[in-house]
C-alpha cells in the first residue's frame, strides 16, 4: 500500500524529532518556521531512504 | 548533569582566585558554603549566573548597571588606566548517550580604572567552552566570537536553559515576584518535566498557524499539484483528438477514392478526345453552323416582317399618280368663295390703319364701318380656305416623297431577304455535309465539359486531402502537447504519491505526539499538585493550609476546612507573610524538580539539574528549615547551598554532606573582600 506506515521508521522519526525539538527548546536556535522546514525535510529524507533500502 | 568545580577570580566580593569543588556523590550530594551576612554568599550564586549567562540577578540592587563586577579592593589598588581581568570558570560533569562529555565554561572580562573615581569600565568580555572528547580524553575548545558567534551561548543553553535558571539557581524572591506571567511558569514547567518537546512537535507537525496552515502536514499537502480530474481531462482530449484524426483519415480515404474515380473518368474522356481530334473540331463547326443558320433564319423573318410592314403603308405609293392630278385640279378651282376678289386681310388692315376707305369714306373707331371691316377680315384670305388648301398641298408633297422611298426600301429588303436566303441555304448544305462526316452519338464538347467537371472534382478532392492532412498534423501536435502535460502530471502524481507517504508519516507522528501530549498534560497538574501538597505538608507540617497549582498555573494557598464566601470551595489564604511565600515557593520548586526527576527516571525528556540555593532558609523558622532542607537532597540530584551558620544545624544537612564539600566564606579584616576556604581547614 502506498501510504502504509513502517512502524519502526515512525518510531525512529518520533524519537529523533522529539530530540530535535528538545534541543531547540534549549538553544532557541531555530524559529517555528525553520523547525517546520527541518522536520519536513527530515521526514522526507528518512522516508526516501527507507524506501530505497526496501 | 552536575557542577564539579567553580573557580572565581576577582569577582565582586571575592578577591584573587577562589575555588569550590562540588560534591557529585550520589548519596551525600550536598555542597555547603557557610558564611555570615554580607560576606559574599550571593556573590557565589551571581558568579555561576554570570559565567553561564553573562548577567547577574539584579533584583537585589537598586541599579544593576552600576554594579561593578571587579572586586573593589582590586579596583582600589589600580591607578589610572590600569587593566585587570575577572574570570569565572565552571566545570560541569555531563554525559550524552552514556559518553563522558564533561565540559568547562570560562568567562572573562577586562576592566580599566577610571581615575580618580572608584569606577572601572568593562572593556572586553570573552566566553569559551572546553568539551572533553570521549575518545581521546582531551579538551576541545569552542569560541563564542567571530564565525562561531553565539556558539557557546547555544551550547550552554542546551545544558542549562536560561529559562529554567529560576529553578536551579533558586532565588526565593523570584516566585513571589509578580513579573512572572502564568505562561512563563507553564512553559518552564513543561520544559522541566519534558512535555515541551512533545508539545512543540505536535505544534510543528499539525497545529502551527491558523488551523495548522503553517504546519508540516499542511505544507506537505500544499506541495501536491495536479489531480486525477485534470489527468482524465487530458486523456479525454487526447482520445478526442485521435477520434478526429480517424475522421480526417476517413475523409482523406473518401477523397482519394474520388480522386481516383474522377481522374479515371476524366482520363477516359481525355483518351476519347485525344483519339478524335477532327471529329470534335467538326462537331464544333457544326454547332457554329447551327447557330449561324438560326441567326440567319431570324434575320430572314425580320426582312419578311419589314416588307409586310412597308406594304401596309403602300396606299401612298399607289395614290401617287393621283396626287398631281388633285393639285392640278385645285390650282384650277376658285378658292375665294364669298370674299371680295383680290381683297386680302392686308387690304383691310391698311384701311383700318389709314382710317379712310378706298372710297374716301372715313372709318372711325367703334364705328359701323370699322365693325364691318373687322367682319370682312374673317372671310378674306388667308383666314378662309386658302390655309386648308395650302396644308393639303403640303401633305400631298409628303405623300409623293414617301411613295418614292417606299419603293427603294422594299427593294432593299427584298434584296437582303434574297441574300440571307441564299446564305442560309449554303449553311444548311454545309451543315448537312459535316453532320454526315461525324458520329452523332458522341457529344465531344459535352464530354469535354464532363471531363473538365471531373477534373474540378479531382482538384477539390486533392484540396480536401491536403486540408485534412494539415488538420491531422495539427491534431498530432496537440496530442504531443497533451502527452507532455500528461507526462508532467504523471511525474507530479508520482511526486504526489511520495508527498502522500510523507503526509501519512507526519499524520501518524502528529497522532502519537498528540496522544502523548494530551495524556501528559492531563496528568501533569494532578500529579504535580499531589507532590506539591505532599511536600508542602512535609516541609512545613502544615495541616491547616495546602498549596495548589491552579489550572492557570498560578500557585495558591487554601484553607482545608474553610469555605469561600459563597460557601462553595475551600477559601484561599490571602495576605501571606514573607515566610509563607517562601514556604509556598519552596514547595513549588522542590515539587517540580521531584516530578522532573521522576519523569526522567521513567524515560521522559525531563531535565535533571543541580539545585543552587542562595540563603534559602533565612526567613524560615528552624523547624521549617529542618523540614525543607531534608527534602532537598532527595528531590535534586545535586544540592549546592549557600547559607548562614545559624541555619546549618537546624537544616540537618550534615547527613547529606561530605566534609570535603563544606566551605566557609571568610571576610578579610582589613579589606571588604572575602575568601572561600574549606570548612575543615578553617576548623583546624
Amino acid at each position: 500500500m502506498i501510504n502504509e506506515i513502517n512502524d519502526d521508521l515512525e518510531k525512529d522519526l518520533f524519537i529523533n524529532i522529539r530530540i530535535m525539538e528538545g534541543e531547540n527548546l534549549k538553544t532557541k536556535k531555530y524559529s517555528d518556521r525553520e523547525m517546520v522546514n527541518r522536520i519536513m525535510k527530515y521526514i522526507q529524507k528518512m522516508v526516501d531512504k527507507n524506501e530505497e533500502e526496501d | 548533569m552536575k557542577f564539579k568545580k567553580l573557580i572565581i577570580n576577582n569577582f565582586m566580593r571575592l578577591k584573587g582566585e577562589n575555588t569550590i569543588e562540588f560534591s557529585t556523590l550520589p548519596d551525600k550530594n550536598v555542597t555547603v558554603v557557610l558564611g555570615d551576612n554580607t560576606v559574599g554568599k550571593t556573590t557565589l550564586a551571581q558568579a555561576i549566573r554570570w559565567c553561564l549567562y553573562g548577567n547577574i540577578i539584579s533584583t537585589q540592587y537598586d541599579n544593576s548597571k552600576n554594579i561593578c563586577l571587579l572586586n573593589t579592593d582590586i579596583l582600589n589598588d589600580m591607578t589610572a588606566n590600569d587593566r585587570k581581568e575577572i574570570s569565572v570558570e565552571l566545570d560541569i560533569e555531563n554525559s550524552i548517550n552514556g559518553q563522558d562529555r564533561s565540559c568547562r565554561i570560562l568567562r572573562r572580562a577586562e576592566f580599566v580604572r577610571k581615575f580618580p573615581q572608584l569606577v572601572a569600565i568593562q572593556k572586553t568580555e570573552s566566553l569559551k567552552m572546553y568539551i572533553k572528547n570521549p575518545i581521546t580524553g582531551s579538551e576541545e575548545p569552542y569560541d563564542n566570537i567571530g564565525k562561531d558567534e553565539g556558539k557557546v551561548d547555544d551550547m550552554i543553553s542546551e545544558l542549562l536553559p536560561k529559562d529554567l535558571s529560576s529553578y536551579f539557581l533558586f532565588d526565593g524572591e523570584r516566585w513571589s515576584d509578580a513579573k512572572n506571567t502564568q505562561n512563563d511558569i507553564k512553559d518552564s514547567i513543561y520544559t522541566l518535566v519534558g512535555i515541551s518537546p512533545i508539545r512543540q512537535m505536535k505544534e510543528h507537525l499539525g497545529d502551527l498557524g491558523t488551523n495548522g496552515r503553517s504546519s508540516v502536514i499542511k505544507r506537505l499537502g500544499d506541495k501536491k499539484t495536479g489531480s486525477g480530474a485534470e489527468y482524465n481531462t487530458i486523456e479525454k482530449s487526447i482520445e478526442d483528438y485521435y477520434g478526429r484524426i480517424d475522421a480526417q483519415k476517413h475523409e482523406i480515404e473518401e477523397a482519394q477514392n474520388n480522386v481516383e474515380y474522377y481522374q479515371k473518368k476524366a482520363d477516359e474522356i481525355k483518351d476519347i478526345l485525344n483519339a478524335n481530334p477532327n471529329v470534335e473540331k467538326d462537331q464544333k463547326e457544326c454547332e457554329k453552323l447551327k447557330r449561324d443558320i438560326e441567326s440567319g433564319t431570324s434575320r430572314i423573318e425580320k426582312y419578311k416582317k419589314d416588307i409586310i410592314t412597308r406594304f401596309s403603308d403602300s396606299y401612298v405609293y399607289f395614290a401617287a399618280p393621283l396626287l398631281q392630278d388633285v393639285v392640278n385640279m385645285l390650282d384650277g378651282v376658285d378658292l375665294q368663295g364669298s370674299d371680295i376678289p383680290d381683297v386680302t386681310d392686308k387690304t383691310i388692315h391698311a384701311i383700318l390703319q389709314n382710317g379712310r376707305c378706298l372710297c374716301g369714306h372715313e372709318v372711325h373707331k367703334d364705328s359701323f364701318e370699322e365693325k364691318e371691316l373687322l367682319k370682312l377680315l374673317e372671310i378674306v384670305p388667308p383666314a378662309k380656305i386658302g390655309t386648308v388648301v395650302e396644308n393639303f398641298k403640303d401633305k400631298l408633297a409628303n405623300w409623293s416623297n414617301r411613295s418614292a422611298n417606299l419603293y427603294d426600301a422594299i427593294k432593299e429588303d427584298a434584296e437582303s431577304y434574297q441574300q440571307e436566303s441564299d446564305d442560309l441555304e449554303d449553311l444548311k448544305e454545309e451543315l448537312t455535309i459535316k453532320e454526315k462526316k461525324i458520329d452523332r452519338k458522341i457529344n465531344f464538347a459535352g464530354e469535354r465539359n464532363k471531363m473538365n467537371s471531373y477534373l474540378i472534382k479531382v482538384r477539390e478532392a486533392n484540396q480536401t486531402i491536403s486540408n485534412d492532412k494539415a488538420v491531422i498534423e495539427n491534431l498530432k501536435h496537440k496530442i504531443a502537447m497533451e502527452e507532455e502535460k500528461k507526462k508532467d502530471l504523471e511525474a507530479k502524481n508520482k511526486e504526489n504519491e511520495k508527498l502522500d507517504r510523507y503526509i501519512a508519516y507526519a499524520k501518524a507522528l502528529y497522532k502519537s505526539a498528540n496522544e502523548i501530549y494530551q495524556e501528559k498534560e492531563q496528568n501533569l497538574l494532578g500529579e504535580l499538585n499531589q507532590i506539591i501538597e505532599k511536600n508542602f505538608r512535609e516541609m512545613f507540617n502544615e495541616q491547616e493550609k495546602y498549596a495548589k497549582l491552579d489550572d492557570d498555573y498560578t500557585l495558591h494557598l487554601y484553607y482545608r476546612n474553610l469555605r469561600d464566601s459563597k460557601g462553595y470551595a475551600n477559601a484561599e489564604a490571602t495576605g501571606l507573610s514573607e515566610g509563607e511565600k517562601i514556604a509556598r515557593n519552596f514547595a513549588f520548586i522542590v515539587s517540580i524538580l521531584e516530578l522532573a526527576n521522576k519523569m526522567k527516571d521513567e524515560g521522559d525528556d525531563a531535565q535533571a539539574m543541580p539545585l543552587v540555593l542562595d540563603g534559602p532558609f533565612s526567613k524560615l523558622s528552624d523547624v521549617n528549615t529542618a523540614k525543607v532542607a531534608r527534602v532537598l537532597p532527595k528531590v535534586a540530584n545535586q544540592v549546592i547551598i549557600f547559607m548562614l551558620d545559624k541555619d546549618w544545624e537546624p537544616s540537618g544537612l550534615a547527613e547529606y554532606t561530605d566534609t570535603n564539600y563544606m566551605y566557609r566564606l571568610e571576610k578579610s579584616i582589613e579589606e571588604n573582600s572575602s575568601e572561600v576556604k574549606k570548612q575543615k581547614e578553617v576548623a583546624e
